[in-house]
């Protein structure tokens, strides 16, 4: 009986509280506010929703160099990155990133990734294929537009790729189950050229590990650590990479935040050869709203060879919103192998159309 | 018999004790969903403190947060663009994506202000193409979204219905209480009270019945009409329930800095308006305002804009409180 009358209760509160859900809105305790924009067409198809997400990054830059090799042109557009992503299906999400780039003087187009993600498998698996970002590191997985520099450090050019490791293949990634954040991903990579990993074509894939977890020291203060294993085909012996990636952020409500960001790779092209070891260290500081500082020093030594390079980079960026920055970059690089040089780079880069959420 | 129905009793206790796990973006919303879900949730919010909900990262451990969890709680109205679905996706959890029915925008309970009705274009600066995100500032749509996720809860775990409908009713019956006075909801009756309050004829019609506004209605009966600035376009909900008329923002758009130009301007708009008080959000500079302020003569006061931003703002009747009491004591 009690059963029927708490019921019965819930039912009228119930009916009640539908009622004040489907109400119409409230009418104005004065007049609306005027409409910030101006009307135009009252409709339009909805067909429009389907149309992928579109971004479109712009990188121009120019350059002051104490050297012939500190680059060949002055000013240039030196990219334009076309983003595209979608929902595919309620099971699948694609994303493309397309760059119209400048290099060696000539003009070149080139799918820098090109993959899509199943998110829904459930037990904290996330399956992705076709051209990705290889899970080395955290630096060369984010995209150009979120670096706190120019270029990606020597350690990442001389190893992995001037543009990474970016490759054709599978990616398998397992959250594991818990309130702290543990992360395992395997790939199995085929990429065209990288110095590290040559020959790939011959069927035989670079395989990679990366295992990433996360500390949330303080509701401002966090920190990610990340390691990296991976092996894959150099010509007619295999090559042996190894790495570590370390991230801390300071992030307050209000007040100016900061970010740490080192990464450390050993590269052994082979069995007999040398490893060569490359690593960097930055130190990104919001000096106001709008205006931020970076210092960074960059050492790589190139596999198989005896050439190293190293050097300093300091940079200053104005970024009056998130769609827009100017950044003026001093670097001094010294190497055994070419012309030491200095470069002075002014960057203006602007977005837009709805680009990906940045990744911590 | 006894041995069956004693099982079946025990069963039922087991089944009814079911948790949800509810993760919320903002504190506002975990607090509501908590005063609704009582002790049949546990509830969590990833922003926490005095942070601007348009300017979170998409941390992992967000990421592991979401990915235990039964329902997540989002504002909507691109509110969370910027994280929202980087951290769904990093969750990997099939029931809170997006279409699914754990994953809840609150603001499909509520109503909408400054909904663009043309072409958006990020010349209008941070604008949110739904319409103004800050909804939980008018008590009405906290009223409204208790309601959404009360209903919400009993779906997805039917077998603390009843107990949900009990949370919600003290819920509304607090938060009348708070906004009118207890008396004036025995006397009148919550609905017509909000009636009269959404139609603009509150204040005569409780005195043609010879009552007097009591509760949140009654302390800021003196900020009805009086000019303020406010550093973000945060405040259009609250302007709307407590009737104070935001003149114009520090923000010469949303999301961009105070220019020297734009500041002149307003000191000029404030001396001719006669602006009191300047509204402004915790986690923004009181640089600008303070300028504008020893200008115009004219207080800044720091609203907390979601629970936990200011002491006493422990949950969200609390949150009103001090707002209530802040604007009161500036207007």
């Amino acid at each position: 009986m009690p059963f029927t009358l708490s019921s019965s209760l819930a039912a009228g509160a119930f009916a009640a509280a539908q009622q004040l859900i489907v109400q119409d809105p409230p009418a104005p305790v004065e007049e609306p506010p005027t409409p910030t924009v101006q009307a135009e067409a009252p409709t339009r198809s909805r067909l429009s929703d389907f149309n992928p997400q579109i971004s479109l990054v712009s990188d121009f830059r120019s350059r002051f160099a104490n050297s012939q090799e500190g680059g060949e042109k002055l000013s240039e557009l030196k990219e334009l990155e076309l983003g595209l992503a979608a929902d595919v299906d309620p099971f699948l999400r694609a994303e493309a990133y397309i760059a119209f780039a400048r290099e060696d003087g000539e003009n070149i187009v080139e799918v820098e990734e090109a993959f899509a993600t199943y998110s829904r498998l459930g037990r904290g698996l996330t399956a992705k294929f076709g051209k990705i970002a290889g899970a080395v590191g955290r630096v060369q997985r984010n995209h150009a537009d979120q670096q706190n520099w120019l270029d990606y450090p020597y350690a990442i050019q001389d190893i992995l790729g001037e543009e990474g490791l970016k490759a054709p293949g599978a990616s398998l990634s397992y959250l594991l189950p818990g309130d702290r954040f543990h992360e395992f991903t395997l790939e199995a990579l085929v990429p065209d050229e990288s110095p590290i990993f040559m020959g790939s074509d011959n069927g035989k894939p670079v395989v990679i590990g990366h295992y990433r977890t996360f500390f949330d020291f303080s509701e401002d203060l966090s920190a990610q650590l990340g390691a990296t294993y991976a092996q894959g085909p150099n010509e007619s012996t295999r090559s042996t990479l190894y790495g570590l990636d370390y991230t801390m952020k300071f992030q307050p409500g209000s007040g100016n935040a900061w970010t740490f960001e080192a990464e450390a790779l050993w590269a052994k092209p082979g069995s007999g050869a040398e490893t060569a070891f490359g690593m960097f260290a930055a130190g990104t500081v919001q000096l106001s709203k709008t205006l931020f500082g970076t210092v960074k020093w960059d050492q790589s030594e190139i596999p198989g060879t005896d050439s190293w390079r190293r050097g300093w980079t300091v940079g200053l960026t104005l970024r009056p919103t998130e769609f827009h920055h100017w950044r003026l970059q001093f670097q001094d690089m010294q190497t055994n192998f070419g012309e030491s040089r200095r470069t002075l780079d002014l960057q203006f880069q602007w977005m837009i159309g709805a680009h990906p959420a940045h990744k911590y | 018999m006894k041995k069956l129905l004693f099982l079946v009793v025990i069963g039922q206790a087991a089944f009814a004790s079911a948790n949800l796990k509810i993760v919320t973006t903002t504190a506002d919303l975990a607090s509501i969903a908590k005063l609704v879900g009582g002790k049949s949730v546990s509830v969590s919010s990833i922003i926490t403190g005095s942070r601007d909900a348009h300017r979170i990262e998409a941390k992992p451990s967000f990421m592991s947060r979401v990915a235990g969890a039964d329902v997540f709680i989002a504002v909507g109205l691109d509110l969370e663009v910027g994280y929202e679905r980087a951290i769904l996706d990093g969750a990997r959890n099939g029931k809170v994506m997006l279409g699914q029915p754990g994953h809840i925008y609150a603001a499909d309970y509520a109503y909408i202000l400054d909904k663009p009705t043309g072409s958006v274009t990020r010349a209008h600066g941070d604008i949110h193409p739904g319409g103004n995100p800050h909804v939980l500032l008018d008590p009405y749509n906290g009223r409204r979204i208790g309601i959404g996720l009360a209903r919400k809860f009993q779906q997805l775990d039917r077998a603390n219905a009843a107990s949900y409908e009990t949370n919600l009713k003290a819920f509304l019956d607090r938060l009348d209480s708070a906004m009118f006075g207890a008396a004036q909801v025995d006397k009148f009756g919550s609905e017509s009270l909000w009636q009269w309050h959404n139609a603009g004829n509150f204040k005569a019609t409780m005195a043609s019945k010879g009552s007097t506004p009591g509760g949140w209605s009654g302390r800021v009966g003196d900020v009805v009409g009086k000019p303020v600035f406010s550093y973000h376009r945060s405040f259009p909900y609250l302007a709307r329930r407590f009737g104070f008329r935001v003149m114009d923002e520090l923000e010469p758009k949303p999301g961009l800095e105070p220019t020297p130009g734009h500041l002149a301007t307003l000191i000029r708009t404030g001396q001719e308006q006669g602006v009191k008080a300047i509204f402004q959000e915790p986690f923004f500079s009181t640089k600008s305002a303070n300028l504008v302020a020893s200008r115009i003569g004219a207080k800044v006061v720091v609203l907390p804009q979601s629970v936990g931003q200011a002491p006493g703002a422990d949950d969200y009747i609390k949150l009103f409180d001090v707002i209530v009491q802040r604007m009161a004591e500036a207007l």
